[in-house]
């Protein structure tokens, strides 16, 4: 195309409020690279949040059931890795707590009722029912 | 005067023997009525308990008693009315009930330590009695598969009741 030809025109305010037409292919063109940038900026966004997203949660955080059932937890140790949930099902007819002193308190689970926790620190956590001090549990957070 | 604690476990013994003694025990009907009833007399004894007792140790395994009992008994009872299975009164739940109007109306007349220590006795006595009356006549005895599993699933309530009953009997001092 004939250089001294444009192709794409514009029109500019002049200072006296009236209008003339303006070569626009160089704005034009400045005009679709920066779209362009825009564009190319917005994926690698995008990309770079998939890959980070990718990247903090390699597997899915597990969710680990402890029964209550004849006044008993079952299983009596469970352990876990840190962020996991772990969900308390109370399969008996009484209610019953999960009471680790100075860590986590479920308060009164009714009869059939569940309780979830999410292991927010490492170590090994005793547990008791606090009606029924007798049933005892741990969990060990890797 | 006989002291109440053994005078019910004496009435329990001589209940159960008696439903022994029957040549075919209990049938399931008879078995819900002693639940039930078993229950209920905890239930009352638990309530005077909260009302009653000084030591808070005791006044809370009063509340947890009510808990419990009524939670068993709801489970009971939900079962028999989906196995569409009446309550049948027999003697052995008739003894419960009077021993249970006898421990409550001997409780009434006492207050502070001397409340709390019978209301323990009685519980550690009672327990020992109703877990020997689940083992030995009330498992074995029940024909439906479901109600001799309720049975099963409720008796280690009786068994930490028990237990945590005997450590409040030593704390006590009894």
């Amino acid at each position: 195309m004939n250089a001294s030809t444009p192709t794409t025109v514009a029109g500019e305010r002049t200072p006296d409020g009236g209008c003339r037409t303006i070569d626009a292919t160089a704005l034009k063109a400045d005009l679709v690279r920066r779209r362009l940038l825009a564009a190319a900026g917005a994926a690698a966004v995008v990309a770079g949040f998939a890959g980070r997203r990718a990247r903090a949660a390699p597997a899915a955080a597990t969710v680990h059931t402890v029964r209550i059932d004849a006044f008993a937890f079952q299983p009596p140790v469970v352990t876990v890795d840190l962020g996991d949930t772990i969900r308390w099902r109370n399969d008996d007819p009484v209610p019953h707590t999960v009471t680790a002193k100075g860590g986590f308190d479920s308060g009164a689970i009714a009869a059939g009722g569940t309780w979830s926790y999410t292991a927010t620190q490492r170590g090994r956590f005793a547990y008791i029912c606090s009606f029924h001090p007798t049933m005892k549990g741990t969990l060990i957070v890797r | 005067m006989i002291p109440v604690k053994s005078a019910l476990a004496v009435a329990i013994a001589a209940a159960t023997f008696a439903v022994n003694a029957q040549a075919a025990g209990p049938t399931d009907p008879q078995i819900a009525a002693i639940v039930v009833t078993a229950n209920q007399v905890d239930i009352d004894a638990g309530k005077l308990a909260e009302s009653r007792a000084t030591n808070a140790d005791v006044m809370a395994f009063g509340k947890m008693m009510v808990t419990d009992h009524t939670g068993v008994n709801d489970a009971a009872v939900a079962l028999v009315t989906k196995l569409h299975v009446t309550p049948e009164d027999n003697p052995t739940a008739e003894s419960l009930k009077k021993g249970g109007q006898q421990n409550v109306a001997h409780l009434e007349t006492l207050s502070g330590a001397e409340f709390d220590k019978a209301y323990i006795d009685h519980e550690v006595a009672y327990h020992q009695a109703v877990l020997a009356a689940v083992d030995q006549t009330l498992i074995p005895n029940a024909h439906n598969a479901e109600l001799k599993a309720l049975l099963v699933k409720v008796r280690p309530a009786f068994v930490a009741h028990l237990e945590h009953a005997k450590a409040l009997q030593a704390q006590l001092g009894g």
